[in-house]
């Protein structure tokens, strides 16, 4: 087998792998076909863009109110499971943005750079409650209690839509620590820091809130999905 | 959901109009209709949702993956032929306009 065509295959696996559980048939299927085209160069053209499978961020589809059920059930688990490992254990992540915080206010203090501290505390301010409102301990119903269970699911995800405060917060909260670390940099590029040094701090930082911000766009989205998927069912139910 | 009537997704359509009643593989799809697999696959995705199209996995020979099918459903072949009967009407129009 061709070194192209090992790629084309390596990749097509990789989108199945990581595609979300509603478009894995889907990068299977993209997959399958790999076996039917002959050009070598076609075939990575053709995996490549399965790639694209990857944005279509479906939750896995609910055919019935047992799986709804199941799916609370997985989801109350993994809740508990994070009630579980201790406050610290839950929280223990929370340590950072508070530190930062500090840190800001110590700048602001100091009357360094006062501006871009500013705005990377409040930036911190607005975040740092969202990720609690994440990690808190839930009040879970007893996995036998079914009804309760499906409303703590509903609720929990409508906690986290696009109508939710925490939601806005925390959307605001990044861009405003994107904005706080660009008038820190400029600062720094004033003061005559050398360029190296500035791309060395801020490309890293840059590349984490862009894949925290997108990691938080890619779970609201399937959340919305999801609640979007039991309204219907429930919907249906209430209709029969 | 509102499926947007893009160029692509009318492509689509009347390629699987056209091919009914049989299954079409996706592979075959994109030769047919020139879509590279980043844009046929989200149509054949939208397609499911909006059920307009049935899917199946068909058993190949040869120790070969089996393959993903496509068909328009009912539904599907309505609103297919809803757009040819527009497009025809656009046509028709834009003759008589002289364009």
């Amino acid at each position: 087998m061709s070194l192209v065509r090992t790629a084309a295959n390596r990749i097509a696996s990789l989108v199945v792998r990581y595609a979300s559980a509603g478009s894995k048939e889907w990068a299977q299927a993209i997959e399958s076909e790999l076996s039917c085209i002959e050009n070598d160069w076609k075939a990575l053209a053709w995996s490549l863009g399965g790639f694209r499978v990857l944005y279509a961020i479906q939750p896995k589809p609910l055919g019935s109110i047992d799986e709804l059920y199941g799916e609370a059930q997985k989801y109350a688990n993994r809740r508990l499971h994070a009630v579980n490992n201790g406050w610290l254990g839950t929280n223990i992540y929370l340590f950072a943005p508070v530190v930062c915080c500090l840190i800001a206010i110590l700048r602001i203090a100091m009357g360094q750079d006062i501006p871009g501290s500013v705005v990377q505390l409040t930036g911190w301010l607005l975040l740092t409650p969202t990720l609690y409102l994440g990690s808190r301990e839930p009040d879970v119903p007893d996995s036998d209690d079914q009804a309760n269970l499906m409303k703590f699911y509903v609720d929990e995800l409508s906690a986290k839509s696009r109508n939710s405060l925490p939601f806005w917060m925390f959307i605001a909260g990044v861009l405003l620590l994107i904005c706080g670390w660009e008038l820190e940099v400029s600062r720094g590029w004033g003061a005559g820091l050398p360029l190296p040094l500035m791309l060395l701090m801020c490309i890293p930082l840059f590349f984490l809130m862009l894949l925290l911000l997108g990691s938080f766009v890619a779970t609201h989205v399937n959340n919305r999905r999801r609640f979007a998927q039991i309204e219907r069912l429930l919907g249906d139910r209430s209709t029969d | 959901m509102k499926l947007r009537r893009t160029p692509q997704t009318v492509q689509v359509l009347l390629e699987l109009l056209e091919a009914l009643p049989e299954w079409r593989h996706g592979y075959d799809l994109s030769r047919s209709s020139g879509l590279k697999s980043g844009t046929l696959y989200p149509i054949l995705i939208r397609l499911t949702k909006n059920r307009l199209l049935d899917t199946r996995w068909e058993l190949s020979e040869n120790g070969k993956p089996p393959r993903h099918m496509y068909r328009l459903t009912q539904s599907g072949k309505r609103f297919a032929l809803e757009i040819v009967s527009e497009k025809r009407e656009i046509m028709t129009e834009e003759h008589a306009l002289g364009v």
